[in-house]
Formats: structure tokens, sequence, C-alpha cells
């Protein structure tokens, strides 16, 4: 599907899924130094990696590290390893060189699925800040209905948000409303 | 003379289905047209000449244009979906069942009582309002005009049309349809690249509708239907037609408006972003019309617009016509129509000598001309029925009967979306044209929009710069200068100024263009606003030009020196409704909940939109605000009061040098600052001026919580980093804002101390243990916790701060806890006026864009810090320790309520208009104190304690003493408890 299929064309936007993301923990981590150094370190000292290209992900188990900026990533990790992966860095870096802070309840997460998702997405913001597109398995801080989100493209048509808990509620309402909208064939 | 026949519509031919016959009503009277038909073809199809009414001489207008340069055609439409006041007709596809109403005219805009204005019209040039209705005031005028002005209808029947909002992006846009467009889309299929191809039309096409051409050696119909099934057909080409763009911004993104139709109207609007790679602009041109005294009548419109209806309409726009030109395109608009069997009574061409092939033409189909010559005066009321021509050398005056006369005063490109990017066109007098001198990166542009083309030259010029935007070098002919052999003419030397139109919109004429220049306003922009010229609804498309070309003559000066507008954003109108499309009601703007936002939904809450929905007061704390309000503020002085204070802003500043860093950012000393204490203070912009205040806490030498306002959460992060990335990188900080991932309650009141051991917490709360401005972290109520105990009421207080998922528990879990004891949920409002009377500041409300900290009192705190920090300079400036400065003080009245905003007056004024020595910033009655109490900022105010200030307030006078902020507790005992 190119960038305009996804901009709303002949698309049934029945098909698409949202739902919360249970199960998992979150980390935030930010480096107080320069962030290839930091990835380093994190790998050396914690055996974490981390990306360092903008917009990529790093999935090696038992965690998944979103490349937030050039100092600062996002771990999601299972529920019940968030303690320990927060005192393993905490453990490697005492003088808070790199920074770790629990991350859990400031997000709030949406999965979409379906061949229209793209297209609900559109609805809402540039989806692509290029024309080179969101590839699968990268993701990228955006807005979308005037909410930031991190946008992770799983699959070709299956996507993860996050945004901000405080601001769930609002985007669940706009997901709720831009799907209502029954494009005719001729469309 | 004979009106037009009783059907308008030839018998055969255009682009209309007669198969499928459309009905719908003008003024309320039924009428048909065919599928195909815009609404302008169908009512000039139905015979209708007058649609509107001048705007300020209430002069009959009809049908001048047939597309978006029609200045006049502003009609309200309601379809099956919704209403527009004002849209234009020949922009409207016909629709089943459609209701149209003429904006102007009363009763009708065929027979408006309105018009008996018009022999006054003289006494009402340029500037009248301006210089007539001030006196003695402009008030008592305005509803009158406005009633009398305007372009809309307001229909009280809501309907709001569906709209959309949809983000794209692709390699190449290509904006217009017609031949050039088409030629370069085409030349694009299958290159790699994705490309929109968008055009304001229904149909592609362009000018080639009612064109006679010959393309790459075949006939236009011909290159048409190919060039547009293969671009239907091709991948990579997106056709987004009814799709006007409207504007281009910054990094090649742009809005379009595109409508989707249905048989019963427009089904949809969609408003797109795009962000594009590469831009092919081919936009075209409009035509121009000629300046001459009484060019405004009913049946006469632009030659192009003539042809179109004839040829793509199959309408009888008159039954005998003149054409009236300065170049060969006008020729194109007798032809067309004596083939079409409409009688052509004469082509009156400016030009001496026009070309002999012309002439030929014109003897073959027994039409004649008059060369050298131009019309000076046009007869008719409601409709044109004849016009006055004479040589322009002079001698004898002819007249002509005709019911239709055709304008061809050369063409104007459309330039106006690369001008959205800052491109200044430039005037090119080979065509008597502003052209673009340039492209902005990554633009090129095709067809007339760059110089006047031949289809031919068009087409050719289309493929050339599909060939620039793949890289690939094309010869291309040189285009052909002035292919229709213009002649420039701007206006007859003599006539009646006053009934020479230059904007048809505004009745702008040539006398209003004359007293502009006479009273200095040579300037176009000048001229622009004076007169209005070019300011409605269609932007001056068939006016500027001719306006500030009489303007150059005027002022001896060339065109090119007068120059033209700044063309600025949308292209031509944009609903409002497309524009919002479904951001209306919950969804307005992006609301933010708090964490246990349903408790306080539950709890009665009436949330006030802050940036978060935050509870303003509860309903079971009261009937009515005040009684809620009051009942809150004694819970929290006597007992204990829960406030959400969830969006305050947390931010963990940490690393080895996080309180070096920090230390540079505040008033205060944060060197100084021990582990497990908190410390309030400023933080300034470089003018030393307030940009926000909170606390700092510190957990440890290497991780600190900055605590700041909650409508600065984010600017102050970005604050953070913005300095520690670009003027101090080389000091190890991290920061993260981690608003949103806590949830913190405050607990208020002489009895906070008693609801928090009920939470059984493992750390100790004993006032000797946990004193005021320190910090714990542990496990209360069984969450883990971070606990601070600040104040911003003045009584002893604690702030939970708990993940954010566990905040609804937490709030519960208080709720029971504090009820007992007589304690219930606290509002903002409430929240404010307890800080109130303990005198905190509350920045943003107590402070403005000028208010420092030494406003404050915070001189000395300032001295005592060793280090330096942000802002520190400019408070040693001599205008930052002026005596005349604003200082925050306390006012106290027992008399009369004080409000916000009320002016404390100087000296020994009692009554405005006088100086105003400062104003009350925040007020309210205290319950505590028993007085109303507020803060001021007042000049020199620190000097002036005790003395008796007046306050005007919405007219009345109030006396008030100024003191120290704070009366409640001034000791501090109930804080320190």
């Amino acid at each position: 599907m190119n960038t305009l299929d996804a901009a709303g064309m002949m698309l049934d936007l029945t098909q698409i899924e949202s739902c919360a993301v249970d199960g998992y923990a979150h980390v935030l981590i930010v480096s107080a130094v320069d962030g290839t150094e930091a990835a380093a370190a994190l790998n050396e000292t914690c055996t974490i990696t981390v990306p360092t290209e903008p917009g990529t992900v790093c999935d090696e188990a038992p965690y998944i590290a979103f490349w937030l900026s050039p100092r600062s990533w996002l771990l999601r990790v299972e529920q019940d390893g968030e303690a320990a992966m927060l005192a393993a860095i905490r453990k490697g870096f005492p003088d808070r060189r790199v920074h770790v802070t629990p991350y859990s309840d400031a997000l709030h997460w949406f999965e979409l699925s379906g061949p229209g998702s793209a297209a609900l997405l559109a609805r809402g913001g540039f989806v692509t800040l290029s024309v080179d597109g969101l590839a699968v398995g990268c993701m990228k801080r955006t807005l979308i209905a005037d909410v930031p989100v991190l946008i992770w493209r799983q699959a070709q048509a299956d996507w993860s948000l996050a945004v901000e808990r405080s601001r769930a509620g609002y985007m669940a309402g706009w997901f709720a409303n831009a799907r209502s909208y029954r494009l005719s064939p001729e469309d | 003379m004979s009106r037009r026949p009783a059907h308008h519509r030839l018998p055969e031919g255009g682009c209309i289905d007669r198969s499928r016959p459309v009905r719908f009503s003008f003024n309320g009277r039924q009428m048909t047209g065919y599928a195909g038909d815009t609404l302008a073809s169908a009512l000039l199809a139905n015979g209708v000449d007058v649609i509107a009414r001048s705007f300020k001489y209430r002069r009959p207008r009809g049908f001048f244009g047939s597309g978006l340069e029609d200045p006049l055609a502003m009609l309200a439409v309601r379809d099956a979906y919704g209403y527009d006041a004002a849209i234009r007709a020949a922009q409207v596809p016909l629709a089943d069942g459609m209701a149209v109403h003429a904006n102007t005219g009363w009763p009708l805009s065929s027979f408006d009582v309105g018009g008996l204005i018009r022999p006054f019209a003289r006494f009402i040039k340029a500037g009248f309002y301006y210089k007539t209705f001030m006196w003695p005031n402009w008030r008592w005028f305005e509803p009158l005009i406005r009633r009398t002005t305007g372009f809309g209808r307001i229909d009280a029947i809501a309907a709001v049309r569906p709209a959309e909002r949809v983000h794209a992006s692709c390699d190449v846009l290509v904006i217009g349809g017609g031949t050039a467009g088409m030629a370069a889309a085409h030349a694009l299929i299958n290159s790699g690249h994705e490309v929109v191809l968008a055009d304001d039309r229904p149909r592609l096409g362009g000018a080639l509708a009612w064109t006679d051409a010959d393309i790459d050696g075949r006939t236009a119909d011909a290159w048409l239907h190919d060039r547009s099934a293969a671009i239907a057909d091709a991948d990579n080409i997106h056709l987004l037609s009814s799709t006007v763009v409207t504007g281009a911004y910054e990094g090649n993104v742009f809005t379009m408006l595109q409508y989707v139709h249905a048989n019963d109207g427009v089904v949809l609007q969609r408003h797109w972003k795009l962000r594009v790679g590469k831009v092919i602009l081919a936009t075209g041109s409009v035509e121009r019309p000629l300046v001459f005294p009484g060019n405004d009548r009913p049946g006469i419109m632009l030659a192009s617009a003539m042809s179109r209806y004839i040829r793509e309409f199959a309408v009888i726009p008159a039954t005998r016509v003149c054409v009236f030109t300065n170049n060969d395109a006008g020729y194109d608009a007798a032809f067309t129509a004596s083939r079409a069997g409409i009688d052509v009574a004469c082509v009156i061409d400016t030009r001496d000598v026009p070309p002999v092939r012309l002439q030929s033409a014109l003897e073959a189909e027994g039409i004649s001309q008059m060369t050298g010559s131009e019309i000076i005066h046009t007869h008719g009321s409601t409709r044109l029925s004849g016009i006055t021509v004479r040589a322009r050398s002079g001698g004898a005056a002819r007249r002509i009967d005709c019911d239709g006369l055709a304008l061809a005063g050369g063409v104007s490109p459309l330039v106006h979306l690369a001008a959205h990017r800052g491109i200044k066109p430039v005037y090119d007098p080979d065509v008597a044209a502003f052209v673009p001198g340039a492209w902005p990166e990554n633009w090129t542009g095709a067809g007339d929009v760059q110089t006047p083309m031949t289809p031919d030259q068009a087409a050719a010029s289309g493929v050339a710069a599909a060939s620039q935007v793949l890289g690939k070098k094309q010869d291309v002919a040189d285009a052909v200068p002035n292919p229709f052999n213009i002649e420039a003419y701007w206006r007859p030397p003599t006539g009646d100024a006053g009934m020479m139109f230059v904007d048809l919109q505004n009745d702008v004429t040539v006398a209003d263009i004359e007293l502009a220049a006479r009273e200095g306003y040579v300037s176009v922009e000048h001229l622009k606003r004076y007169t209005t010229l070019g300011m409605g609804t269609d932007q001056g498309r068939t006016s500027n030009i001719n306006g500030l070309a009489i303007m150059a003559g005027l002022s001896g000066r060339d065109i090119t020196e007068v120059g033209t507008t700044t063309f600025r954003p949308p292209y031509t109108a944009v609903p409002m409704g497309a524009v919002a499309a479904n951001r209306t009601g919950p969804l307005y703007r992006a609301a933010r909940y708090l964490p246990a936002h349903d408790i306080h939904d539950a709890a009665g809450a009436v949330f006030e939109d802050v940036g978060w929905l935050r509870p303003d007061w509860y309903r079971q704390n009261g009937k009515g605000r005040e009684a809620a309000v009051l009942k809150e503020m004694a819970a929290a002085r006597h007992a204990v009061g829960l406030f959400d204070g969830s969006p305050l802003g947390k931010i963990e500043v940490a690393g080895p040098d996080a309180r070096a860093f920090l230390d540079l950012f505040y008033v205060s000393n944060i060197m100084t600052l021990k582990p497990g204490r908190i410390r309030y203070s400023l933080m300034l912009h470089v003018d030393g001026v307030i940009f926000d205040d909170g606390v700092v806490t510190c957990i440890d030498d290497t991780l600190f919580v900055v605590g700041c306002s909650s409508g600065n959460a984010d600017a102050v992060a970005a604050w953070l980093e913005r300095w520690h990335q670009t003027e101090w990188p080389s000091m190890q900080v991290a920061v993260a804002p981690v608003t949103s991932n806590w949830a913190s309650i405050a607990v208020a009141g002489p009895r906070a101390r008693d609801v928090l051991a009920a939470l059984n917490p493992d750390v100790d709360i004993s006032s000797t243990a946990f004193p005021h401005m320190s910090f714990r972290e542990g496990a209360i109520g069984g969450m883990m916790s971070r606990v601070s105990r600040v104040s911003f009421t003045g009584e002893l207080q604690y702030e939970i701060n708990v993940p954010a998922a566990q905040g609804d528990a937490l709030l519960e879990r208080l709720m029971e806890i504090a009820a007992p004891m007589g304690g219930c949920l606290v509002g903002l409002e409430a929240w404010l006026r307890l800080r109130l009377e303990k005198g905190y500041l509350h920045v943003g409300a107590d402070t403005n864009g000028r208010t420092t900290p030494l406003d404050l009192g915070m001189g000395g705190i300032i001295d005592k810090k060793p280090g330096d920090f942000i802002g520190r300079r400019s408070l040693s400036l001599a205008y930052a320790v002026s005596a005349d400065r604003e200082q925050l003080v306390g006012i106290k009245c027992t008399a009369a309520p004080l409000r916000a905003g009320g002016r404390i007056l100087a000296g020994d004024d009692t009554r405005p208009p006088c100086r105003s020595e400062g104003y009350v910033t925040s007020a309210c009655f205290s319950p505590s104190l028993g007085f109303h109490v507020g803060l001021a900022l007042l000049e020199n105010g620190s000097e002036r304690m005790g003395e008796t200030v007046r306050i005007y307030d919405d007219g009345d006078i109030i006396k008030a003493e100024v003191c120290r902020p704070g009366a409640y507790d001034p000791d501090n005992e109930r804080l320190m408890a």
C-alpha cells in the first residue's frame, strides 16, 4: 500500500482494531552523556542494546528498545521484569550518567491493524514525514489528531501507538469518530 | 432588440448528459438542468440573467466568468448534505434537489429596492465609510451597513456538511489538469514516482473542453480522450478531481480541498495536507476583462466564459453577441458563438491592425469587424441591450444592438501558489501580464502559468516539466513570444470613470482609483486597502492587473514599478467546516484527562479546560459554585481538603552535573539543597522576567525533581534541554519529563497528617521527622509513593505522588478516610482562593510579561546567591531596579468586593480617564479573614504599605488598603504544624 492509498481512498475502515496493550512495563532511559557513548556503555555494563539510528527499534528479547532521541530510549519489558531492569541500570550507572525511570504509567498504547488502519492514521496526521515513508519495523514521534504519539509500524498494516496517558481518552474518542465515516465506493 | 429565447440550450453538443435531467430551484422557482452542468451553466440555460446586486451601488449583475475567476456569482446553496452561505456558482456541480438563493437584492436580485441608492452613487466613492460615518458614532450606522452588504445568507437550519482531514505525501504534485498538467502527468506514467494530479474541476482538460486546437497533430478531443484514459489507468498517478490546491507552505506542504460529489450534492469535503517532493505548477491563467463605461451589465462576460458555456455546456448565453478584444484570443469566442448558430454582430478590436488571417476568418463567418475601436457606452437595465462604439482616433459613435458581450483583455497567469512561497511575479510588457520571475526550490512551471501559450505549446511545456522532474534533459522549442498578439489596453482615455468598473465584486471604479491617486494612496498595498480593490472573495483575479495598470498610468510610473499585492493562502475560499472537520464537541481540541477523572466526574466535578480538564468545583459540595467553593475552602482550613494536582509538571534532572546545572536556572541557591529537602524558587528568562515558579526536590546528589506549573510543564522541559544542548553541552545532565507517569493528590488542612497516618506509611511522618519543605519516598497505602511536604494553601499539606494507574485508587482511599473528618474534594477555584488568602504567587495571574523577582521582593534571596543564573545580569540593569516599577503587594478592603483587573488610579484622580498606577491581579473574599483580599501590581508598591488607593472596577470606585501579601497565618504556625 503506498502513502496515497493510505490517505483514504477506497478503503474499508471497518476492519480496524484498536485496543489497549496489557502485560508490558516500560522504562525511560535518558543519557547525561553522548548517546552513542551511552549506548555502548549500556551494552557493556548491562548487556542492553539500544538503537542509535533515528526511527529504529531494537527487538532483542526480553525487551524492545525504541529510539526516542539521540540521548533517550524507551524500553518495553515484561511486567514482572520492570524492577529488575530498573535495578540493573541503576546499579550499572550509580552516578546516573545513564538515568532510568519508571514509565509504564506515562503512556497508553493503542494497536491498530487491518487494511484501513493507515487510512485512519492519515486522517490524523502525516504517518510519513518524508516520501520514503515509515518502513515496517520502524517508529517515529509525530502528531496524530494534534496529539504527540510514538508510532511503531510492526507490519504492513499493524501499528502500535503510544500516547500520554492523559490524552488517551481523547485519542480513543478521535479513533471512534474517524472510523465512523463510511466512504462510498465511488470515492 | 430581441430577448433570449425561451430555451437557452443548444439542441446538441456539450459535455452534459441529456439523458439525466437534474431538478433544482432558484429563489423558489423550479428549474431543470442536466448532469454535467455547473450551477452557473444551469441557471444560464434557464434564462437567469441577474443573480446578484453589486456591493455598494446595488447594480444588477450576471454571470461574468465560468470558474473560480467569476467575481459575481456567489450564491447560497443547500444540497442533501449541507449548506453553503456563499459559494461560487460556476464551481458547483449541479445536484438533484439543490435549493439556491441569491444573496443580494430585496425582495429579489432582479428587482432590488436597494437600487434606489444608485442616483447617489457618485457620493459614495472609495473611503466614503471611513470619512462619513465616524461622526457622531460608527456604531449607529454599522448595523444598517452590515445588513445591506455582505455576500452570504445565514440559514436558520443548521447543516454541517461531513468533512474529514487527510494527510499524505507523494513524490510529485502536478497542480492543474489542463493541457500542460495532463501532458506532465502523462509523461510521468511508470516513472517510478508517486504522482498526484490535482484539478479543481470534475473533468480533466481545462480549456481544451471549449477550445479548437491541434496537439501533437491530433484534435483536442482525441488528445484529451487518450491522455485521460492513460492517466486513469496509471498505477502511479493519483488523480484528485474537484480538488483545489488552496495553499503552499514551507517544506513543500500543500493544503487542498476536495469535494466528493454524489448525485444530490457534496457528500464529503476532504481537507488534505500533502507533503511533496517536487511540484509542477500548471494552473494556467484567467482571462481579464476590458475596462470601459458600463462594463458591468448582465450579459457581459469574459470571452473564455462565453466559449465555455457554449461548447462545454451547450448553453446559449445570448442571442446576439459582440466581442470586445485587444488580442487574438477574443476571436475564438466570436467563432464559437457563430458556429453554434448565435448571431455575432461585431468584433470590436482595440488594435489598428489585427492579423489578416483573423479578418479573413471573420469574413468567412459573415461577422463584421471594427478595428482600432473601443466601447464608450453600454445600454440596458437588467440586461445588456446594446453598446456604443467609436474609433479610438475619434469620429462618429455607432450603436450596435446586442444582448451579449464577450470581453478579451489578455490573460493573467495564476501564479498565486508560487507567490505563497515568496515568489514575486514580474511584469512582462510583451504579453501585458505578470509572470513568475523564478520558481521556489523543487518547483517548475508548465503551460500558461509561465506565459500565454497555445495548447500545442502548453503540452510541450508539460512534457518538458516532467523531464525536468525526472532529471532528464529535454530540448523544448522556445515559446512563441506573445502568441495572441496582445496590445495592452487598460482604459478609455475619456468617458465616465465612475461607470468604468475595475473590481466588479466590490464596486471599485476607475474614479475610485483616480481618487486614491489624488489622495496619495499610490502604493499598490494602499490602493488595495483604500479602495478594497481585489479584497473580495475572488481575490481580484480579474481586477488586480487592470487596477494597478490604471494606477501606474495615473501616477506616471510603469507597471513594474507599481508591482502586485501579496498573494496569501488560501488560494480560494475554504469553508471553515472543512478545516475543522470532526474537531467539534468533545473533539474540539485534544483534551487531557486526570488519572482519576472518572472519580471526579462521579463526585459531581464541574470541569474547566485549562489545558487539562480539571475540577473547578464539585456539585456534591454545595448548591451552586459559590456555596461549594466556600465549603471546600472551609474543609481545607478546618479539617482536610483533597486536591488533584496531577498536571503539575514533574521533570527528573539527573547526572553528575545535575545540581550545578539546575543552579543555573533558579534564583535560589540549589547548591546547598540537601537530599530529602525541597526549595521553592523562580526560573527567569534572559531578560530577568519570571518564566515559571515551582519547587526543586533533591532526591540525592545526582537526582532532582523539578516541579513546575501545569501550563509550563512542556515548556520548562524544553527550556532545560535547549540550554543544555546549546550552551552547556559538556555538562553531564539527563532531563526526563515524567509528569504523565504520576498521579499527584494534595492533602491539605489541620487533619492532613491524620489522613496520611491512616494510610499506614512506612516512613515517619511526624513533624520533626518530616518537616515542611521535605521529601520522602516509601509505601503509602500499599503503593510506592513519593511524598512532598509543601504547601500552596498555607495549611499543613502533603502531596502524594503514585504511579498514574493507581491515582484513582489513592483518591478513593483518601476520600474514604477524609470524609469522617469533615474533609472533601477541593476544586481549582477554592484552591486558588486558599493560596490568595495566604498571599502566594500564581505565575501568569499575578505576573505579567514584565515582572521580575525584584518586583516580588526577592532581592534578598538573589543577593545571597553566589552563583550565576539565567537572567541575573538583566536584574542589575537600571530598568529592573527603577523605583517606578510595578511591585506585587497585597490589598484588602471591607466595603466592596475586589475583582481582578481593576485599575488602580494615580494620585488624586477619582475618575478615569486618568493615569493608572497598577492593577489588581487576583482577588476574592476571604472567609477566614472576613474581608476582601487581593494581590496587585502597583508602582513602587513596596514603599506604599498602609496607603489607601482607589480602584476603578467597571464603573465603580473601590477604596482599598495596600498591605503585605499573606494576611492569613502570618507567622506560618499552621504551615509548620
